[in-house]
C-alpha cells in the first residue's frame, strides 16, 4: 500500500481515481515507515530488474539531509513539495513450479515473491489476460518470466515480449540468458529486429522460445511473414505487451490494430495466447489495456515491492528579468543541484529534454568531476544514437555504483536496468505527468530516501506546471488514449490484414465488422471477391507502406544538404509539415537549429542547411473551420462549448521571426503553400455577441483575449491530452468559416476572408468569434471528446495559467509573445475575460 | 467488355466518401460537399492502374478446370519438336554436384511458377506452376488458379507431384518458387517437404561461372549466350502480376496465356540449360 504523506507548502486531497490510489503521490493519510522485511533469507529479496547498486551508510540517511539542506538554502526556488512515506515489502510464497526454475530463481536470491507477483501468477493460472501498473523497480518482469519460463519448461511453450525500444529488449534477454544460465535451464531466448542478420532469423523463427521484438518488426516482418512462423505461432502461449501507456495516441492506435492482426494470426494457427501487459503509471492502466489489446484484461495494481521515502521538489530557476518573464536557465540549476548532490556522495540521474542538452550537461559536469583523465569517469552521458556496446558499458557501470552522475534522454525513462539511486533531477518538464513520475521514480531505493526535482525551463507547459505544483500532485495521472477506429489507419490494417490471410464473409477484425472495407478494396483492384471471400491479388507488400507512427501517407523528409551531401534527418507527418517546413521554417531537431531553404511539396521533401541564427520562427496560419455536424453542447456563461466534426482549411501566410531569450519579434517572412484541407472532430466554445459587446469596449481587444485564451488552452489542453503540442490544433474564426484570426507579423490580430484578403474589424455587422481546438490528424485522434468532457478543467487550468503568470501584459508562459513596443496593449487582462465569459 | 471495377461497388460509396474527404487534404476546391463524385473518381484514379493496351481474349481458358478456380493444361512435346529445342537428356544423369546414384530421366522434376507478386509474404498468390517430367517424352503440365479460392486444389496438385519425392530443377527455385509454394502449404495446413528435396538450381552453377563475364546471371541471359536461343514476343515475366490481375477484373485472358507461354518457355530452357551443363560442366552446384 502506497503511504504517502503531502508536506510543507502543498495541500493536497485525496482525490484519486480507485484504480490509480496505488501509485498517486499525494495521500493526506499518514504511517510508520516499516521496518526490515520479514525475509529469512540471508540474501535480499531482490526483485530481478534491481540490481545491487552501492548504498550509501545505513545508519545516516544521507539523502535526506541532503535534501533538507536544499530546502533550507534555496527556499525561493521551491514552489511545492511533496514526500510519498516508505512502504514495507508484502510477500507471498512462491508457488508451485518447475524445480530446474525454482532452483534459478534461489541461485538469484528469489525465494518468495511480492504480493503483486504472486497475484499475477495467480491470475495467469485461471486463464485470465492482465495489466500490471506498479511503479518502477517493483519487480514487474518477474510477473511474466516466471510464468513464461515455467511454461515453456512444463510443457514447451513459446512467448513473444514486445517493447517499445530495441534497448529494452536487449536488457529483457540478458535477463532471461542470466536466470537461463543459473541452472542451465535451456530456454532459449532471441531478440528480432532489425539488427538480426537474416542468417540467424531462421533459428530465431524455429527455435526461439521467447522471441523479443518490437511492434514495427510484427507489423512489418512476422505478421505479413506469419507461415514462416508456423512452428512458433503453433506454439504460442504467453504474448508479453511492456510499457503499454507508451502505446498512446497514434502510434498506439496502430498498435492496437497490428494486435488485431496478430490475434487473427494466432487463431489461424488455432491458439489464443495469454496476454500480459504492464504499465508505468497512468490513469487507466485496465481500461487503456483493455482498448489496446481488444480483451477485457484484469488489473494488478498494488505493488508489495518496498520502496524508501521518497521528495519531490517543484524548482523554478530564479527571475533574471521578471518583465519580460526571463529566468534562469534550467540547465544551470540541474548543473548546480548535480553537484551538490555528487558532492554529498549521493548517485544522481539527470534527464534532459534533448541529445545536445544531455551533451551540455555532461560537459558541464565532467569539467568538475572528471578532470583527471586517468582515474576512472565519475559522469557519463547515455542516449539513443550511441553504440549498443556503450550503452551496455555505461549499464553495468551503473549497476555496479562506479557512477556518480548519468545523464541521460527519455532513453533511460523506461525500465533498464541502472541499479538505485538517489537523486533524480529533472531539466524541463517531460511532457506529461506519467512521464514526470516516470523519471523521478529513477531514484528510489528500498530503504532510503530518494529525492526528485522538477526543474522547469522556460516555456509555457514548464511555467505552469510549476507554478501550480497542486495542479500536478492533485491530477491523477493521465489517461492514455488511443482510437483503434481511426479511418485510416484502420483502412492501412485491413489491408495489411487482408495480405496476412483471406477474409471470409463472417470474419471480423477486433470486433469490427469490415465488408465495407474489404469492398472498398475490391473497387481500389487490391482485394477480389469471390462469392464469400477476399483475397489479396496486388503486387505490393502492403507493411512497407504504412508507418506505425503517422496517419495519413505523404510523410515529409527532412533533407540535410549542407555539405553537397544528402542525408535524411528527419520525418515530418502531413499535417504539421505545413507549419513547420515552411521556406525560411527554423526546424528544430533534438534541439540543433536547422533552416529550411526549399520546400518541394510534392515530393514531400524539406532541404534543410545547419544554421545559427538567434531565433525561432513561428507559422502565422489562418485557420477557418466549419463545422458540419454537432456531436455535443453545453451552454455556458455567456454562449456555447460544442463537440464536432469540422472541416479545417489552413492557410499560412507566413512567419514571425522571434529572438530567443527575449521573444522579440524581429522580422516577418511571406510563405506561399497550398492550403491543407483536413476533416477531423474538434471542440469549441463561442460567446453570444452581445454578451462580448458588452465585456469589450473596443472588438480588438476581444480579439486579443480570444487570441491569447487560444494559447492558454492550447497549452493546458497539451498537459490534459498527454499529447505533443502539434498532434492538437488551436484557432479562432467565426463559427461560419466567413473568417480566421491570427497573430500577425507585427504582433497583432488580424482576420482574413476565405479569400485571404484582410477583413475589417469594427466594419463587421456582427463579432462572433469561436475558439476551437481540433485533432490535427485527418479524421482526428480521440483527443477532442475527453478534452471537451473536461472543458471545466481546461478552462481553469487556462485561468489559472494566466491569472498566476507574473509577466505585466503577457508572455510565452501565459498568452503568448508579445512585442516589446507594443505593451499598452493588454492581451493577458483579455485572456482572463474571455476564459471568464466560457466558463459554464 | 465492360470491367467490374468500372462501376464504384455501391455498398463501399459511403466509405469512399469519407475517405476522399479525409484524405482531400490540400484538394484546392473547398466545399467539402459540392464534389464528391469527383473525389472518388480522383481516388479510382490513383488506385487502379491503366488498363492494359494489349488484347483483351476471349475469356476462356483452354484446358480442363479440375477444381473450381484451377485449370490444367495438359501437353506432350512432339519428339521433334523436342529435338529442335534441344531438349534430348540422356536417360540417366550423373552430374558432378550429385554424388548419389545416377539420376533416371523420370526422376527429374523442372518447375517453375509465376506469382502475384516478387516481395514474397503470405498474401503472395502462386497463379501459375508449370510442371515438366519425362513420361515417354516430354510432358508439361501448367496449373492456372482461375480463381484465388482455387489455392488449395493447387496445393494439392502441387503434391500429388512431388509425391514420389523427384529431383527438383529449377532457376532460383531455392530462394524464390519453394519459400513461395512452401508459404502456399502452409496457408493450406500441408507440407510437402519440398524444400527438403535433392534440387537442383542451375542459378547456382551459371553465377558461379559467368557472373564475373555476364552483364547479368538471368535465365533469358543464359538462354542468349550459353543456348543461342532468342525469345520472339515473349512477354517477360515481370508482366505476370498485372496479366492474373487483369483476368480476375476483367476476364482478360490473352496476358495471361501469354505468361503461360513465357512459363513454358522458361521450362524448355531448363532442360537444355542442364543438357549443356551437363555436356560442358562440371560446374558444380553449391
Ligand atoms: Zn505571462
Amino acid at each position: 500500500m502506497s503511504l504517502a504523506q503531502l508536506a510543507v507548502k502543498v495541500e493536497c486531497s485525496n482525490n484519486a481515481s480507485p484504480q490509480t490510489d496505488e501509485r498517486s503521490w499525494p495521500r493526506s493519510s499518514t504511517t510508520s515507515v516499516s521496518p526490515q522485511p520479514p525475509s529469512t533469507a540471508a540474501q535480499s529479496i531482490a526483485p530481478l530488474t534491481q540490481g545491487g547498486g552501492q548504498t550509501s551508510s545505513d545508519d545516516v540517511d544521507v539523502a535526506h539531509q541532503w535534501v533538507s539542506r536544499i530546502k533550507r538554502k534555496y527556499k525561493s526556488c521551491i514552489t511545492g513539495e511533496a514526500v510519498v512515506a516508505a512502504r514495507a515489502a508484502r510477500f507471498a510464497p512462491m508457488p508451485d513450479l518447475d524445480p530446474r526454475l525454482q532452483a534459478a530463481l534461489r541461485a538469484r536470491g528469489i525465494t518468495q515473491l511480492y504480493s503483486h507477483q504472486a497475484e499475477a501468477w495467480a491470475a495467469l493460472r485461471d486463464g485470465a489476460d492482465i495489466v500490471v501498473a506498479t511503479p518502477t523497480a517493483s519487480g514487474k518482469t518477474l510477473c511474466f518470466n516466471g510464468p513464461v519460463l515455467d511454461a515453456a519448461l512444463k510443457s514447451g511453450a513459446k512467448a513473444m515480449y514486445l517493447f517499445p525500444t530495441k534497448a529494452l529488449a536487449q536488457d529483457q534477454v540478458a535477463e532471461l540468458l542470466e536466470l537461463n544460465r543459473a541452472e542451465d535451464l535451456g530456454v532459449r531466448a532471441y531478440t528480432f529486429d532489425g539488427d538480426t542478420p537474416s542468417d540467424a532469423r531462421q533459428a530465431v523463427r524455429t527455435k526461439g522460445d521467447v522471441v523479443v521484438t518490437n511492434p514495427d518488426m510484427l507489423h512489418q516482418a512476422i505478421l505479413p511473414h506469419h507461415t514462416k512462423w508456423a512452428q512458433f505461432f503453433s506454439a504460442l502461449r504467453f504474448i508479453v505487451i511492456d510499457e503499454v501507456h507508451t502505446y498512446r495516441g497514434v502510434f498506439g492506435s496502430h498498435v492496437a490494430n497490428v494486435l488485431r492482426r496478430l490475434h487473427r494470426v494466432c487463431a489461424f494457427y488455432g491458439v489464443r495466447p495469454q496476454i500480459i501487459c504492464c504499465s508505468a503509471t497512468i490513469g487507466n492502466p485496465r481500461e487503456h489495456a483493455t482498448e489496446l489489446v481488444g480483451r477485457p484484461m484484469r488489473a494488478i495494481l498494488n505493488s508489495g515491492a518496498p520502496s524508501g521515502e521518497q521528495h519531490l521538489l517543484f524548482w523554478n530557476p530564479p527571475p533574471i528579468n521578471p518583465d519580460l518573464g526571463i529566468r534562469a536557465s534550467a540547465r544551470s540549476q540541474v548543473s548546480k543541484l548535480a553537484r551538490l548532490a555528487v558532492k554529498a556522495g549521493l548517485k544522481s540521474i539527470l534527464f534532459a529534454q534533448s541529445r545536445l542538452m544531455v551533451e551540455v550537461l555532461t560537459k558541464y559536469l565532467k569539467d568538475i568531476f572528471d578532470r583527471d583523465p586517468r582515474k576512472p569517469a565519475r559522469v557519463r552521458a547515455y542516449r539513443g544514437g550511441y553504440l549498443p556496446d556503450e550503452r551496455r558499458l555505461t549499464e553495468k557501470l551503473m549497476r555496479a555504483g562506479a557512477i556518480d552522475a548519468i545523464v541521460s534522454t527519455s532513453a533511460l525513462e523506461l525500465g533498464v536496468d541502472i541499479g538505485a539511486l538517489d537523486v533524480s533531477l529533472l531539466c524541463g518538464y517531460p511532457g506529461s505527468v506519467a512521464a514526470t513520475r516516470q523519471r523521478l521514480g529513477r531514484a528510489g531505493r528500498r530503504q532510503q530516501t530518494a529525492v526528485g526535482v522538477l526543474v522547469a525551463g522556460s516555456d509555457a507547459l514548464d511555467q505552469f506546471v510549476v507554478r501550480n505544483p497542486q495542479y500536478f500532485l492533485e491530477q491523477s495521472p493521465e489517461h492514455a488514449r488511443i482510437d483503434k477506429e481511426q479511418l485510416l489507419i484502420l483502412l492501412d490494417h485491413i489491408r495489411c490484414a487482408s495480405f496476412e490471410l483471406p477474409f471470409s464473409e463472417n470474419d471480423t477484425f477486433g470486433e469490427r465488422d469490415v465488408r465495407e472495407f474489404l469492398d472498398y478494396l475490391v473497387d481500389e483492384g487490391v482485394l477480389h471477391r469471390n462469392g464469400s471471400r477476399w483475397h489479396w491479388i496486388d503486387d505490393s507488400y502492403p507493411a512497407n507502406a504504412v508507418s506505425l507512427r503517422s496517419v495519413a501517407d505523404g510523410n515529409f523528409v527532412v533533407v540535410d544538404r549542407t555539405g553537397g551531401k544528402q542525408t535524411i534527418l528527419a520525418e515530418v507527418d502531413f499535417s504539421s509539415a505545413a507549419l513547420t517546413l515552411y521556406e525560411g521554417a527554423i526546424y528544430m531537431i533534438q534541439s540543433i537549429p536547422w533552416q529550411v531553404e526549399k520546400l518541394d511539396w510534392t515530393g514531400r521533401k524539406a532541404y534543410v542547411t545547419r544554421t545559427h541564427v538567434d531565433y525561432y520562427t513561428d507559422a502565422i496560419d489562418y485557420t477557418r473551420l466549419k463545422p458540419l455536424s454537432q456531436f455535443e453542447s453545453a451552454k455556458s456563461r455567456c454562449g456555447e462549448a460544442q463537440l464536432g466534426e469540422v472541416h479545417v482549411v489552413r492557410r499560412v501566410a507566413g512567419y514571425k521571426k522571434i529572438r530567443y531569450y527575449s521573444h522579440e519579434n524581429i522580422g516577418y517572412g511571406p510563405v506561399n503553400l497550398p492550403d491543407q484541407e483536413l476533416q477531423t472532430t474538434a471542440l469549441w466554445w463561442r460567446v453570444e455577441p452581445g454578451a462580448l459587446d458588452e465585456a469589450f469596449p473596443m472588438r480588438f481587444e476581444a480579439l486579443d483575449g480570444f487570441l491569447g485564451a487560444s494559447y492558454a488552452l492550447h497549452t493546458v489542453a497539451t498537459l490534459l491530452s498527454m499529447c505533443e503540442p502539434r498532434d492538437l490544433g488551436k484557432a479562432v474564426g467565426s463559427g461560419d468559416s466567413e473568417w480566421s484570426a491570427t497573430v500577425s507579423g507585427k504582433g497583432r490580430g488580424e482576420l482574413r476572408n476565405a479569400a485571404g484578403e484582410p477583413v475589417d474589424l469594427q466594419a463587421m455587422a456582427e463579432f462572433s468569434p469561436a475558439v476551437y481546438l481540433y485533432d490535427n490528424y485527418p479524421g482526428g485522434i480521440g483527443q477532442s471528446r475527453p478534452l471537451y468532457e473536461r472543458r471545466q478543467e481546461l478552462l481553469s487550468g487556462a485561468l489559472n495559467l494566466v491569472r498566476n503568470c507574473r509577466c505585466s501584459a503577457g508572455c510565452p508562459a501565459c498568452v503568448g509573445p508579445i512585442l516589446q513596443s507594443d505593451e499598452q496593449r493588454q492581451p493577458k487582462a483579455s485572456a482572463l475575460k474571455v476564459l471568464g465569459l466560457l466558463v459554464a | 467488355m465492360h470491367g467490374i471495377a468500372d462501376q464504384p461497388n455501391p455498398s463501399s460509396a459511403t466509405l469512399a466518401h469519407r475517405l476522399g474527404l479525409l484524405r482531400g487534404r490540400d484538394v484546392r476546391p473547398a466545399s467539402p460537399d459540392s464534389d464528391i463524385a469527383q473525389r472518388i473518381a480522383r481516388l479510382k484514379l490513383l488506385a487502379t492502374e491503366a488498363r492494359p493496351s494489349t488484347p483483351r481474349g476471349d475469356g476462356r481458358l483452354p484446358g480442363e478446370t479440375i477444381a473450381p478456380g484451377l485449370v490444367l493444361i495438359e501437353r506432350k512435346l512432339g519428339a521433334l519438336q523436342a529435338l529442335k529445342l534441344r531438349l534430348d537428356l540422356p536417360e540417366t544423369l550423373l552430374p558432378d554436384w550429385h554424388e548419389h546414384n545416377p539420376v533416371p530421366r523420370e526422376r527429374l522434376l523442372f518447375f517453375d511458377t509465376e506469382t502475384s507478386g516478387l516481395n514474397g509474404g503470405a498474401g503472395l498468390k502462386v497463379f501459375m506452376l508449370g510442371v515438366l517430367r519425362w513420361r515417354d517424352g516430354w510432358t508439361l503440365k501448367q496449373y492456372i488458379l482461375s480463381d484465388p479460392d482455387g489455392e488449395g486444389a493447387l496445393v494439392e496438385a502441387w503434391l500429388a507431384e512431388v509425391s514420389d519425392q523427384p529431383v527438383l530443377v529449377s532457376y532460383n527455385g531455392k530462394r524464390f518458387d519453394i519459400p513461395a509454394l512452401a508459404t502456399l502449404e502452409r496457408l493450406h495446413g500441408e507440407s510437402s517437404g519440398a524444400a527438403e528435396f535433392a534440387h537442383w538450381d542451375l542459378l547456382y552453377p551459371v553465377r558461379r561461372r559467368f557472373r564475373k563475364v555476364w552483364p547479368n546471371c538471368r535465365l533469358q541471359t543464359a538462354e542468349r549466350l550459353l543456348l543461342n536461343k532468342h525469345r520472339v514476343d515473349d512477354m517477360p515475366g515481370s508482366e505476370a502480376p498485372r496479366a492474373w490481375r487483369d483476368f480476375l477484373r476483367f476476364g482478360h485472358t490473352h496476358a495471361l496465356l501469354e505468361i503461360a507461354r513465357h512459363n513454358r518457355s522458361d521450362l524448355e530452357s531448363l532442360i537444355a540449360l542442364l543438357r549443356q551443363i551437363g555436356t560442358h560442366g562440371p560446374w558444380t552446384l553449391p
